[in-house]
């Protein structure tokens, strides 16, 4: 624990060398706890509201219809923007048009003031009941099977 | 080496606690902000990724209590062990199950930071670096460009390159001792499960070249005492070593990439202007290829050159290996080809971004400039001893040989971390995904925030990995059941409980149908009744008429093989360490007098 070589040979000195190198031992130990502590203290950010008769993810019908639709609005453009950016590529225009899906969702958060997990949830409520996007027809609730670009 | 004795920044060096005390302050000075944030994540892609698979796992142990082998949560699930990129076995992942999901990555982040230095000083006093040398090599390595980058790509698996001291030094130390053979085989192990496509080949191939130097440097030295055969048999015992200790996950692996290869046709070039630019140029531009990414210092090389200048005969080996380095990571273009012979070789031939090797240079210039600093100190000391006579001014010469080595090393500190740990400014600005407690089901989801779909008990069929894993193309995102009937009139499935490995229904049919299950098949579900089998891709049991209490498991058989060949390995090592332990006080003990 401690360098030894030239220590004077005499029993005295050893154990006070040996104490001294278990003592070093002290400060990383009291650096991790007091680390592991600090990152401990910050609390996770919870769960999202649990549905009441009125409300699901803290909001009423009225308020998730109008967020999903809001989402649903630029879902043909988003395609076609994707069917552009990869015409002959199938997954990934649909992994394009959940990039924009991302961006859509981030901002739905800030202007409602939620959190961006609740609008992922409003987001698959609305594909799972078939809640209508302008056009009237539901969201596609299926992808193209994984595969991952080579270039 | 002359008054080896009276170099004050060795004898602190050498003390452990102080050293490791260092270590910690030292790295988490640097990921104040990671730590400081132990709920957030950053906004790249490959944080949702990386938490995704971290929370899925966490779920798999914490609430189900279940070794994680499948994730039903992605692309309608896919192998745990198999996925090159998942670190679930991994040693870091206890921090996970210890502190949660994400204050759990962050701490374990701080260890790798801490393993990493340690590990770059134990190498540099192998090389015979020490004192303010080793300790400045040991920062300026862990503290370079490419780990703080990794914070801004959300690339966590990249912190194994950390490891790659302790590597080399037990291959070099392998040269002697089988010992060391095995330390680095288990050294290997951990750079396996740690996960990512990327560490363990570059590892490896360096590792390779290393043995390739020592066994070329060993004919030329007239001092050699190791066998000219014994590098390259070191590293092919440690990589058998390897195999046999990481069996459980090596299985499962090469089975995926046999089946799902991961395909990368396109060529990587990079200029050797651009590498240096990446290496040497401070920049704003944070992108993994950007100027800057990989900065090594300038003090760094500057360091480096003073070692050259003093003769110091230390620098050969790791000069030669930035020269193959520099044409490794330039790709295509340049004289050696090194990066084309490696994409010729057969499990390496989709290997991509050669420019991540300049984390290597980064280790190579460290040690050089550790090499720099450590012999100016041996100069200034050795000076002091010729002044032995003339006590004052062979004090004055001690106290500035205490004071020059270690205002170097801080002034590399500065130089390196200074700028890149502001790649770290306001990198975690996400909040982590709110929990939702509800029945396990597919939804359509989102690979982009992969990490909020596990949080709410939902699957993503949006997803991405490396490998072109197989998805069912039937799966949905809307059913309002996920075990159901293909003949919806022949009667009626209940789910009585589900979890990621073993799903419990009761069935009720009055002719023989099959059940699906909304999820992908693999050869490694089993049911207790009827035959399980793929429905275009999707798990299927075909049953007989009647009721069923069904029972649907979930277990790799090469999962289960390789775990064998694992623990038989690990009682093997066990077993030889203890008896060469104790054979060795039988030796002390008969030569001790009577």
């Amino acid at each position: 624990v401690l360098p030894s070589a030239h220590l004077p040979d005499v029993e005295g000195w050893r154990r006070i060398h040996r104490l001294l190198g278990a003592a070093t031992f002290v400060l990383p130990l009291a650096l991790s706890v007091l680390i592991v502590r600090e990152v401990m203290l910050d609390p996770p950010p919870g769960a999202i509201d649990p549905p009441t008769e009125t409300t699901r993810f803290g909001l009423n019908l009225k308020q998730r219809r109008v967020i999903f639709e809001k989402f649903a609005r630029p879902e043909r453009r988003w395609r076609r923007e994707a069917r552009m950016e990869f015409p002959d590529h199938e997954w990934s225009r649909s992994d394009h048009y959940f990039k924009l899906v991302r961006e859509r969702a981030s901002r739905l958060a800030r202007v409602h003031k939620v959190h961006y997990s609740v609008i992922y949830m409003i987001y698959d409520e609305g594909i799972r009941r078939r809640w209508p996007d302008r056009r009237g027809a539901p969201l596609p609730a299926s992808v193209p099977p994984l595969d991952p670009r080579k270039e | 080496m002359a008054a080896r004795q009276h170099s004050v920044t060795a004898w602190l060096a050498q003390i452990a606690g102080l050293r490791f005390g260092m270590w910690i302050l030292v790295s988490a000075w640097f990921l104040a902000e990671i730590l400081s944030h132990p709920h957030s994540i950053g906004i790249g892609h490959d944080w949702a990724y990386f938490t995704h698979h971290a929370t899925v796992s966490h779920l798999s142990w914490t609430v189900y209590h279940q070794v994680p082998t499948w994730n039903p949560y992605f692309c309608g699930g896919l192998p745990v062990p198999g996925n090159l990129q998942n670190n679930t076995w991994a040693p870091s992942f206890l921090f996970v199950l210890l502190f949660g999901v994400l204050p759990g990555m962050k701490i374990a982040f701080l260890a790798f930071f801490v393993a990493g230095m340690e590990g770059t000083y134990r190498y540099a006093r192998h090389l015979g670096i020490r004192g303010a040398g080793a300790v400045a090599a040991a920062l300026a390595f862990s503290l370079c460009g490419r780990f703080a980058q990794l914070f801004q790509d959300g690339q966590p698996v990249f912190l194994t390159f950390l490891l790659t001291p302790w590597a080399l030094l037990c291959l070099e130390r392998g040269f002697r001792s089988w010992a060391w053979v095995a330390a680095g085989a288990l050294v290997m192990t951990v750079v396996f499960l740690e996960g990512g496509a990327v560490p363990l080949p570059f590892i490896s191939i360096l590792m390779f070249l290393w043995a390739v130097i020592h066994t070329i440097a060993g004919r030329f030295d007239p001092r050699g005492d190791v066998a000219w055969y014994r590098p390259l048999l070191a590293l092919a015992s440690m990589a058998a070593l390897t195999a046999l200790l990481s069996a459980f996950r090596l299985l499962p692996v090469i089975d995926t990439l046999a089946h799902n290869p991961r395909e990368w046709s396109s060529t990587d070039t990079y200029s050797l202007l651009y590498i240096l630019e990446m290496l040497f140029l401070r920049s704003e531009e944070l992108w993994h290829q950007g100027v800057g990414s990989a900065y090594a210092g300038v003090v760094t090389v500057a360091l480096g050159l003073v070692a050259v200048a003093l003769r110091d005969r230390r620098v050969i080996i790791p000069a030669v290996c930035l020269v193959l380095l520099f044409d490794w990571v330039t790709g295509t273009s340049q004289f050696l080809n090194i990066f084309p012979l490696i994409k010729s070789l057969p499990v390496l031939g989709n290997i991509r971004n050669p420019y991540r090797a300049t984390v290597f240079i980064a280790l190579m210039l460290s040690l050089c400039a550790g090499c720099g600093i450590a012999s100016l100190e041996h100069r200034l000391l050795d000076l002091a001893r010729r002044l032995g006579g003339r006590r004052l001014a062979a004090g004055a010469l001690r106290a500035v040989a205490f004071a020059v080595p270690s205002t170097l090393a801080l002034l590399l500190l500065v130089d390196v971390a200074g700028h890149t740990r502001t790649c770290l400014d306001g990198v975690l600005n996400l909040r982590s995904a709110l929990t939702l407690e509800q029945p396990f089901r597919q939804s359509v989801g989102n690979r982009w925030f992969a990490h909020v779909w596990p949080a709410a008990g939902l699957g993503s069929l949006s997803c991405f990995e490396e490998q072109a894993f197989f998805q069912s193309p039937r799966l949905r995102g809307d059913l309002g059941q996920e075990e159901y009937l293909a003949d919806h009139r022949a009667g009626s499935v209940e789910r009585v409980s589900w979890s990621p490995h073993r799903i419990e229904l009761d069935v009720a049919i009055e002719r023989p149908t099959t059940l699906v299950v909304n999820q992908n098949h693999h050869r490694g579900w089993h049911a207790s009744a009827g035959r399980v089998a793929s429905l275009d891709g999707l798990l299927a049991v075909h049953l007989p008429a009647g009721h069923h209490h069904l029972v649907l498991a979930f277990v790799d058989p090469l999962v289960v093989i390789g775990g064998i060949v694992s623990v038989l390995a690990i009682l093997g090592l066990a077993a030889i360490g203890i008896v060469r332990i104790r054979a060795r006080r039988a030796a002390a003990a008969r030569s001790r007098p009577a």
